[in-house]
């Protein structure tokens, strides 16, 4: 990229802050500043003037003429008095101004919300299928107290619907990014993703530096197939507005990630972004998210320990990181971040996720949920936290409060495919399989290339006895352990071993003993490769019997005279090893 | 308390401490056999009073919170003993103390504090277990504890606390465990202990991963360096503490401060310079607290009563008003229900002793008032029976009181009893005691107020011993006024027997010895008092001691006036004068003998005068006990200027008066009074008559000086019949009561009247035994008045 094309950038990134700081979005303002920062150093001595030059915002009529009512109202907002400033903005002309009014007014709605419900329902959620769940979940004893809320709600979204009504009669006369935004957000909390999309397409055609429209965009995404035409829909677009600016790298890398997609594509844009904003800690956490997804712990902790060492008080994306600790069971590691990040700050629902993470690795269950609790008092939309929380439940064997924990974490972000395994395995512990067949087809839905996904969905088929669409699950699974094998470049080609076994036990229940056969041998192939395993015990027996009665007894006598077996196995090894022998004998005296 | 620079943090917790990790370890020594055999008693002694909070013998000052050195002390100390293997002993308990320091020095990491804890656990015996069978005596089978013990359920308490800490609680737990062990380094070093310093990465969590790395530690150097430099903050490690944690368990706290108040209202002993810290750390808003376990301390009110009991004893009013408002205000907030009426009595009584009893009143009516708007029957009660302990010295009050209508206290006594009966025994009890009281000195049958005295007596015997004692002691007191001392005693050896609280006791015993001393025997009662006076040490009990110390003035007052040693007896009267006497009975006691000091003197002018200013006083009114009293040493002075037709008419009224309540006692005197001013007059034959009658009642009250007068004025009388070897029988039982009783100048005026005799009689050998007795009562005097100047 040529030094004026980056001078550019700066400058826009510079132009939008002030915008967006204007307007009270703090969050995306911070995007920018931070992306500012990260850019690469200027080339000072190529440039006339040893002192930067940065575009000035300029302002049309009506700003100018609502300027001391938006200064008035922008105070008052700052204060936390939203219904306030709302008011005093209600007479403005100006795009802004109105975006400020309907934006303090969200707020508040969202504030009341938080303070007259548990803080746990989102406003803009209540329609009416999840109407129906909230009461399917609630007490019948508890009808009173849940029409009250009821009634809270009704009266909460109305006022919602009064933003869009009075945003959309003023973008029908005139144009203005923020508030196609604000249209944006309170579609995605209706769950009218569609509707959101447009507007928010519409908002990034105007004004693409506003990072909180673009990750607004990929919450709205439900499916990869649905993130994917929208990327090639912007990407086909001619005049090229989006596609052609650099937030749109920003967007597919984030897309990509998020989706798990491990492709050219994601690498190419990000690796392009990092030679721009060498020092934006915001890319440095997409590479570390792309190996963490990708199983590569190592090269992840080294990024992460690198993004700390730049910025030590950043809590941001710590708790996903304890995560990984976790995982890699780095008890010290986790221990010292969880103190770290105490020290820091005590009540950032990132803290108290870590704690949690730390508790619950020291088997100290109840003290992590208590920590989860916490976190998300802090902020009710930490997703990670209701799916860990979820995790704890079924630890402590209460598979009801880690099914409401899992419905929670899939309503905030139904893309989070740990969740709905969750609720597939906690409804496997209550044995209702077709339930939990449902869950896990939606976690593969969003996982697809994960062999757990198809190795539960094969479990839940084997329970309800539906063979033939088992053995497809666990086939599948099979496959893609392979896949993943050859992707790494080894060129041994391997297959789990419990996988297999599992498949040779549905073929012989349903006597198709060629099948069976097949996946005993596969299985029992697999101790040069995985090592002995109880499922490889059990096929080389399978396989030893089976030998005896097609009468090879040198084949079953040469799978079973290690003895390598306990308990039942051993005897029936020994009889086995009898058997081989004495028909063995026969044979030679014959 | 901060010694060094670093911030002083008091961390506040419920029931956790580092302290409380040092005994657990040494219950851990105990359990492994680790604690030398002939020294297994005397550190369970030790241990059990540290886990009591018990303080420590040899200091003067309470340990508030024990340091480790405290711990290792108080296991010195058990080693000190005389015996021939000292020096082997010497070395067991070394070994103790660095095995109890290794424990606590050998923790380098917060996992550790966690993985020791979770190891107490092994010495619990499970809570189900009901019998163990006894193994073979293995020493090195580990002894277990049932979790119902009381070592079993302090191990189970502060394991239990210690997992239910939060994550950030137990750094600054362990933070404070490093600091609480700090002093002991050099102590720990210098007796070959070795202290392992650990690096950051190894302190959080001992756990040395396989797959820890140096990067890892290095990450945490450089993370920890930024922090420091950013944040002024570490993550903790063995070495230092980032500030200096105090933990203070606030059940131990509480207790503490429980222990102080009841110091200082019944001794008054200063308040530890440790506490007085801690507590002002706690109760000023900047203060640097940092609290786990959700503990917080708005029991600190109590650190205000105790600024309250202070100021009362530095008679800082001021100080001790807005003390006591200050507590009041902190107490309100704790939500006490029947807090209120205890808020204001002891206002009332801040008041009172202050001597401001018109406001005491006020304070009352208003708690009388809060109290029947919550119809609060018991409160109610309570503070009547307060207001009439109160009122009952202070006749003059209700004249200013409006609360009742009635202008003395016999409707509030009625009142009080009713009400009593269906709050409190006790109350309902000490009801009638009032009651006795009241009729005793309003001048009542002796019927009336027995009958008062039975009931408050029967009903105490369903209650507690101390009320029981209290009614006791009552009774005792009644007796000795009637005169029967053989059920004054019995009922005084009662409440001697019924009580084991020294305060209640030793009040007892310093009236029955002033009894003794009244009764003429002057030498017993009095070595009995100076040997009580010793057994209570000043610096434990100063209140007490005060109380022994008046009453043994007193006697030494009395024992100089029978000595003739005039002069000194005024200087002491003048003494006691000076200090502050709230005891209404004792005031009388000294305000008599002020008068009888004056009598001897010889200041019969002054004498008259002070009587006469008690007797118009409103509270002889309300005292007959009293006006009695005055009115025979009014006669006494009368027949000493020689005005006996006027001590003849009071007298006969007072001896009346005296027979219609049943004050033998005084009753007595009054006729040995009478039988002295008849022969005064030389009316002998009358007073031959009267003795004749008197004389077996006066020998049944057993007072043997008032005896001995009696035969003197006897032996008087039949000098005048010429009874002559009768006069000698009697004189001579007379002289040898005087002695008995020291009572030289009685004794000297018998020797005079033996003298005359043997004048009269020309009995030489009767002459020069009186001469000789004469001269050695003078050189006597001499002897006693040079020792009474020096």
């Amino acid at each position: 990229m040529r030094d004026s094309d980056i001078e550019q950038i700066r400058g826009d990134l510079y132009r939008s802050y002030q915008i967006l700081n204007n307007l009270n979005l703090f969050q995306a303002g911070k995007w920018c500043a931070e992306a500012f920062n990260g850019l690469v150093e200027p080339n000072r001595s190529s440039t006339s003037s040893s002192i930067p030059t940065y575009p000035i915002v300029e302002k049309s009529a009506n700003e100018w003429l609502d300027e001391g009512k938006f200064m008035l109202a922008k105070s008052y907002f700052n204060c936390r008095e939203f219904d306030r400033a709302a008011h005093v903005l209600k007479d403005c002309k100006s795009g802004n101004a109105l975006f400020l009014r309907l934006y303090s007014i969200l707020l508040s709605v969202d504030k009341s919300a938080t303070e007259e419900t548990d803080g746990s329902i989102n406003v803009g959620s209540f329609s009416s299928d999840t109407n129906d769940h909230q009461n399917a979940n609630n007490d019948n004893s508890n009808s009173d107290g849940n029409n009250n809320s009821k009634e809270l709600l009704n009266n909460l979204n109305s006022r919602l619907n009064k933003i869009i009504q009075e945003s959309e009669a003023f973008l029908a006369r005139e144009e203005n990014a923020f508030l196609y935004y604000l249209n944006g957000i309170i579609y995605n909390k209706k769950k009218k993703y569609n509707l959101a999309q447009i507007n928010l397409y519409n908002s990034l055609r105007l004004f693409p530096y506003n990072w909180s429209c673009w990750q607004e965009l990929i919450w709205s995404f439900t499916t990869l197939n649905e993130a994917l035409t929208l990327l090639n829909k912007i990407k086909s677009d001619k005049s090229g507005i989006v596609s052609n600016n650099i937030m749109f790298q920003f967007f597919e890398v984030v897309v990509l990630q998020e989706f798990y997609q491990q492709s050219s594509t994601l690498f190419d844009n990000l690796n392009n972004l990092i030679t721009i904003f060498p020092k934006f800690t915001f890319l440095k956490i997409q590479q570390f998210l792309i190996y963490y997804h990708n199983l590569e712990y190592y090269q992840a902790e080294s990024i992460f320990d690198q993004i700390l060492v730049d910025d030590p008080l950043r809590l941001e994306d710590l708790d996903t990181f304890s995560n990984m600790l976790y995982v890699m069971e780095k008890k010290s590691k986790l221990s010292f971040l969880a103190q770290f990040a105490s020290r820091i700050d005590k009540f950032r629902p990132e803290t108290c996720c870590i704690i949690a993470n730390y508790h619950s690795m020291k088997c100290e269950h109840e003290k992590a949920i208590m920590y989860y609790k916490r976190a998300l008092i802090l902020n009710k939309n930490c997703l990670s936290a209701w799916t860990l929380m979820g995790h704890e439940f079924v630890e402590l064997k209460n598979s009801h409060a880690a099914i409401e924990s899992y419905r929670r974490a899939v309503d905030i972000n139904s893309k989070d495919f740990r969740a709905w395994y969750g609720l597939g395995q906690a409804y496997e512990v209550l044995d209702m399989n077709l339930y939990a067949l449902y869950y896990y087809q939606k976690a593969t839905i969003l996982q697809p290339l994960d062999k757990r996904m198809w190795q539960a969905i094969g479990n839940c088929y084997e329970k309800s006895d539906k063979y033939e669409e088992a053995i497809k699950s666990f086939e599948k699974a099979l496959t893609i352990d392979t896949l993943t094998n050859e992707d790494t470049g080894e060129s041994i080609q391997t297959f789990d071993p419990h996988i297999c076994y599992r498949l040779a036990l549905i073929n012989d229940k349903l006597i198709k003993t060629e099948d069976t056969f097949k996946y005993m041998k596969l299985c029992a192939d697999q101790e040069f490769e995985w090592g002995a395993s109880d499922e490889s015990s059990k096929a080389k027996l399978w396989l030893a019997r089976y030998a005896l009665d097609n009468n090879r007894p040198d084949e079953a006598h040469e799978l079973c005279k290690d003895l390598n077996y306990y308990g039942p196995d051993l005897e029936e090894a020994r009889s086995i090893v009898r058997e081989a022998r004495s028909r063995m004998s026969k044979k030679q005296l014959h | 308390m901060a010694s060094d620079n670093r911030d002083v943090q008091l961390l506040l917790t419920e029931d956790l401490s580092p302290h409380k990790f040092a005994l657990l370890f040494l219950i851990q020594l105990y359990c492994h056999h680790q604690i030398p055999q002939s020294k297994v008693t005397a550190v369970l002694t030790v241990l059990i009073n540290l886990i009591d909070n018990k303080p420590t013998e040899d200091d003067e000052e309470i340990t508030i919170l024990p340091s480790l050195q405290d711990v290792v002390d108080a296991l010195g100390h058990v080693g000190k003993s005389n015996s021939t293997e000292k020096d082997k002993e010497d070395e067991d308990i070394l070994r103790l103390q660095m095995s109890i320091l290794k424990s606590l020095w050998d923790i380098t990491s917060v996992k550790q504090v966690d993985n020791d804890l979770l190891s107490f656990n092994d010495i619990l015996e499970p809570a189900s277990t009901i019998y163990t069978p006894k193994e073979a005596t293995e020493t090195d089978k580990i002894k277990k504890i049932s979790s119902r013990s009381l070592l079993g359920s302090f191990i189970y308490k502060v394991t239990s606390a210690f997992h239910l800490l939060k994550f950030d609680e137990i750094f600054l737990l362990y933070e404070a465990l490093v600091e609480y062990r700090e002093p002991s380094r050099q102590f720990y070093l210098d007796h070959g202990g070795i202290i392992l310093e650990t690096p950051i990465s190894d302190s959080i969590d001992g756990d040395s991963d396989t797959n820890n790395t140096n990067t890892d530690s290095q990450l945490y150097d450089t993370l920890n360096q930024q922090l420091a430099e950013i944040m002024d903050t570490e993550v903790p490690n063995t070495c230092t503490a980032s500030s200096k944690y105090f933990a203070i368990p606030k059940h131990d706290l509480q207790v503490l401060l429980e222990r102080q108040i009841h110091l200082l209202e019944t001794y008054g002993t200063p308040t530890p310079k440790m506490l007085k810290d801690i507590m002002i750390l706690m109760t000023s808003p900047d203060s640097n607290t940092t609290s786990i376990q959700n503990a917080n301390f708005n029991n600190s009110a109590s650190y205000y009563y105790i600024r309250y009991l202070e100021h009362l004893h530095a008679c800082n009013y001021n100080g001790a008003f807005e003390s006591l408002h200050q507590y009041f205000d902190y107490m309100v907030s704790s939500n006490s229900k029947y807090f209120y009426h205890f808020a204001l009595i002891s206002k009332a009584s801040l008041h009172e002793f202050f001597g401001e009893d018109e406001k005491a009143i006020d304070s009352i009516e208003e708690a009388i008032s809060v109290a029947r708007e919550h119809k609060d029957n018991s409160a109610l009660t309570y503070i009547l029976s307060w207001l009439f302990n109160f009122m009952k010295n202070k006749p003059d009050l209700w004249h200013k009181q409006s609360f009742f209508n009635n202008n003395d206290e016999t409707q509030l006594l009625n009142f009080l009893i009713e009400k009593s009966k269906s709050v409190s025994l006790s109350l309902y009890s000490m009801s009638y005691n009032f009651e006795t009281l009241q009729r005793m000195n309003s001048g009542s049958t002796m019927n009336n107020y027995l009958e008062s005295i039975i009931k408050s007596l029967y009903i105490s015997i369903h209650d507690k011993v101390s009320t029981f004692t209290r009614s006791s002691e009552t009774m005792a007191m009644v007796w000795s006024r009637i005169g029967n001392i053989q059920l004054s005693n019995i009922y005084t050896e009662i409440a001697i027997e019924s009580t084991n609280d020294k305060r209640t006791k030793i009040p007892i015993l310093i009236r029955l010895n002033f009894l003794k001393f009244y009764k003429g025997e002057t030498e017993i009662g009095f070595k009995n008092l100076c040997k009580l006076k010793q057994d209570i040490n000043s610096k434990q009990d100063y209140s007490l001691y005060k109380s022994v110390h008046i009453r043994w003035i007193i006697l030494l007052i009395q024992l100089n006036l029978l000595k003739g040693r005039f002069r000194i007896s005024k200087e002491l009267v003048e003494i006691l004068g000076d200090s502050e006497i709230k005891d209404v009975e004792l005031k009388h006691e000294l305000y008599l003998l002020r008068i009888e000091v004056e009598i001897n003197l010889g200041n019969y002018a002054t004498a008259l005068q002070l009587i006469c200013d008690k007797l118009d006083s409103e509270l002889v009114s309300s005292n007959i006990y009293l006006s009695i009293k005055l009115n025979l040493i009014k006669c006494k002075v009368f027949n000493y200027s020689e005005n006996y037709s006027q001590s003849i008419i009071l007298l006969i009224q007072q001896i009346q008066l005296s027979k219609k309540i049943g004050f033998i006692t005084l009753m007595a005197e009054g006729f040995e009074l009478f039988i002295s001013t008849l022969n005064h007059l030389g009316y002998y034959e009358d007073s031959y008559e009267l003795l004749h009658q008197v004389m077996p009642m006066i020998i049944s009250i057993g007072n043997k000086l008032l005896v001995s007068q009696c035969y003197f004025e006897l032996a008087k009388v039949y000098y005048h019949k010429n009874l002559i070897s009768k006069v000698l029988q009697f004189l001579n039982l007379s002289i040898l009561g005087f002695k008995d009783c020291c009572h030289l100048i009685k004794l000297k005026q018998a020797f005079e009247f033996e003298l005359q005799v043997a004048q009269a009689q020309g009995d030489e050998q009767l002459l020069h035994h009186a001469t000789e007795s004469l001269a050695k009562l003078q050189a006597r005097s001499v002897q006693e008045n040079d020792y009474g100047y020096v």
